[in-house]
């Protein structure tokens, strides 16, 4: 499916279920991120590679294209309102980014005490965060690839499955230098990666 | 015995054949105290007892009926239930089977299960949303507010930052009606431990913030309960305006003009009470509405809304940093923020809390908010 890039990847790594990874892409490289079996949600993070405290924002790159849905042409805003990354291409209709992280103590409460040993995404994220220098303070709303959330006319919200299929990916091509961090999501109490953890690929390469 | 009987019976006879001479009911006849005493207490009975049997099985038969509707309505949903979890269900097995291949049959009829859901259930779980309102609503009076521990009015393009204590009502007034507050909250005894707005919508399934719901934390815990309201869709999807918005559309957006933006204003009130840049993340706005639509686009209703108010009650000891400023998709030339009363009152926490059942996951969230508040005063 990326054949033609082959040659020139930079970054082409495949990121086993329940598992992270982090990368710093260069301003005009492209990030793909692919969902290689499927029913797969990618938890995604940026942060400007040279000053960590300008961050992705999910809800200025809500109320920038006034949607909440992010969509081929969507770009990614940072905290003070600046470009970080755009998605150019991708074989999924929408994604997400008002439905956060799983995590340990989140998933007690929705789905009962047994679940808080469970992997989350949130502890990947910090896991992560950690090594690179920076804290909890700096974990912040995140982007859901392929994960479908729904709204109904009343508010009521949904993940609902039924978006994503093995193969689907999303170019992201990056507006300045960024730190990507993804967390591949280990949540296995709800449809979002239908109930067990796949593995995805991540690559990147320079036009 | 054997006499009387025959009597009685002789007579209910007589009264009977009367009565049906005279083509009258019973009633009417027991009028006259002398025809009364002669006939007829057992044919009062027996037309009574027909009667009875008659509403008898016509009492069963509506319980019967009312059983069956309801057995089939619930039948129905839990078909739709059942479909609804076979998504996953379908997906896992068609994984496992055929080499990771997912059965697009499959999927679809999933996806339909999964909209018929919706139809069906969306009407009732609004009912049951309104049923809990009423009950919240009535909750909130229970809150007997006392003291007033601060008040101050916030004006356009100005921020405070206040440590509350759990157990305050925070209570903002918008008697104009053109206000925009943001809203972050903090655990103060670990920001790092802050308002999500993420959780706070998931966890209920519901994006739009008004009475009853709780203000969560990215720990699973509750900052906040909305304990009285008038707005019912408070906004949780667009945060606040930043500098680059403020000067795209007003000309300035810096703290030292005349339209700050909500970012700086925030991180500058925040700083005061020890909050670095990096805290200032998604906030409330409290008191314009932003609704979504089908297609995911986000736009703002409601207009002016005059006499508008709100109330908070801290559910662990808190910092709270407040700003009013224009919601960041108020299209208006003009920079406009009608003022809001600020109060803060502390509170006799009612026994049984009302806004504490509902859910499972409300209980789970108290719990977890009174075990960490334990913890603090221990």
């Amino acid at each position: 499916m990326s054949g033609a890039h082959d040659p020139m990847l930079d970054v082409d790594d495949i990121v086993p279920p329940r598992s992270s990874w982090t990368g710093v892409v260069r301003a005009g490289q492209t990030m793909r991120a692919i969902d290689l079996e499927g029913n797969q949600a990618i938890d995604f993070l940026l942060y400007d590679a040279h000053n960590s405290v300008h961050r992705y924002s999910a809800v200025d790159t809500i109320s920038a294209q006034r949607n909440v849905h992010l969509v081929t042409g969507t770009r990614l805003m940072s905290n003070e309102g600046v470009p970080m990354m755009t998605i150019v291409g991708g074989t999924c209709d929408y994604h997400d980014t008002i439905g956060g992280t799983c995590s340990k103590p989140v998933n007690g409460v929705r789905y009962g005490r047994h679940t808080e040993q469970q992997h989350s995404c949130a502890d990947n994220f910090l896991d992560v965060a950690l090594r690179l220098g920076l804290s909890k303070r700096d974990i912040v709303a995140n982007v859901n690839f392929f994960m479908n959330v729904t709204f109904d006319d009343d508010g009521t919200t949904g993940i609902v499955d039924g978006i994503s299929a093995p193969g689907l990916y999303i170019d992201l091509r990056a507006d300045i230098d960024v730190r990507v961090i993804i967390s591949n999501c280990p949540q296995i109490n709800n449809p979002c990666n239908g109930y067990s953890p796949t593995p995805i690929k991540i690559q990147v390469w320079s036009d | 015995m054997t006499n009387s009987v025959t009597n009685s019976l002789c007579s209910a006879r007589a009264a009977h054949g009367l009565r049906r001479q005279l083509g009258l009911q019973a009633g009417w006849l027991a009028d006259f105290p002398f025809v009364a005493e002669r006939i007829d207490y057992a044919s009062h009975r027996r037309d009574r007892d027909r009667i009875d049997n008659v509403l008898r099985h016509l009492y069963r038969l509506l319980v019967g009926l009312v059983s069956l509707a309801a057995w089939t309505g619930r039948k129905k949903d839990l078909e739709i239930l059942a479909s609804r979890h076979q998504i996953g269900f379908l997906q896992r097995n068609a994984k496992g089977a055929s080499g990771n291949v997912i059965n697009c049959a499959e999927r679809s009829n999933a996806l339909k299960a999964d909209q018929r859901y919706s139809s069906v259930r969306a009407p009732h779980r609004a009912r049951e949303r309104s049923d809990r309102d009423r009950l919240r609503r009535s909750g909130a009076e229970r809150h007997r507010l006392m003291t007033v521990l601060w008040e101050q009015v916030l004006g356009a393009g100005h921020a405070i930052a206040h440590r509350v204590r759990r157990d305050t009502v925070i209570r903002f007034d918008d008697p104009e009606g053109d206000a925009c507050v943001h809203l972050l909250a903090f655990n103060a005894h670990d920001p790092s431990e802050r308002f999500n707005p993420a959780d706070t919508m998931k966890i209920p399934w519901q994006a739009y913030v008004g009475q009853g719901t709780l203000l969560l934390s990215d720990m699973g815990r509750i900052l906040l309960t909305v304990i009285d309201d008038t707005s019912g869709r408070h906004d949780a999807l667009c945060g606040g305006s930043n500098r680059a918005d403020n000067e795209r559309r007003y000309g300035a957006g810096s703290v030292g003009s005349s339209t700050p933006n909500a970012r700086d204003l925030m991180a500058v009130a925040g700083a005061r009470l020890g909050l670095v840049r990096a805290d200032i993340g998604p906030c409330l706005n409290l008191f314009k509405q932003a609704v979504v639509a089908k297609d995911g686009s986000i736009s703002l209703i409601g207009g002016v809304r005059p006499g508008g108010s709100a109330s908070l009650r801290a559910e662990m000891d808190l910092v709270v940093v407040l700003a009013n400023t224009p919601h960041r998709l108020d299209d208006r030339s003009a920079y406009t923020a009608t003022p809001v009363r600020v109060s803060a009152h502390s509170m006799a926490r009612p026994a049984p809390d009302p806004f504490r059942s509902g859910s499972a996951e409300r209980g789970r969230l108290f719990e977890n908010t009174e075990a960490t508040v334990a913890e603090v005063s221990a």
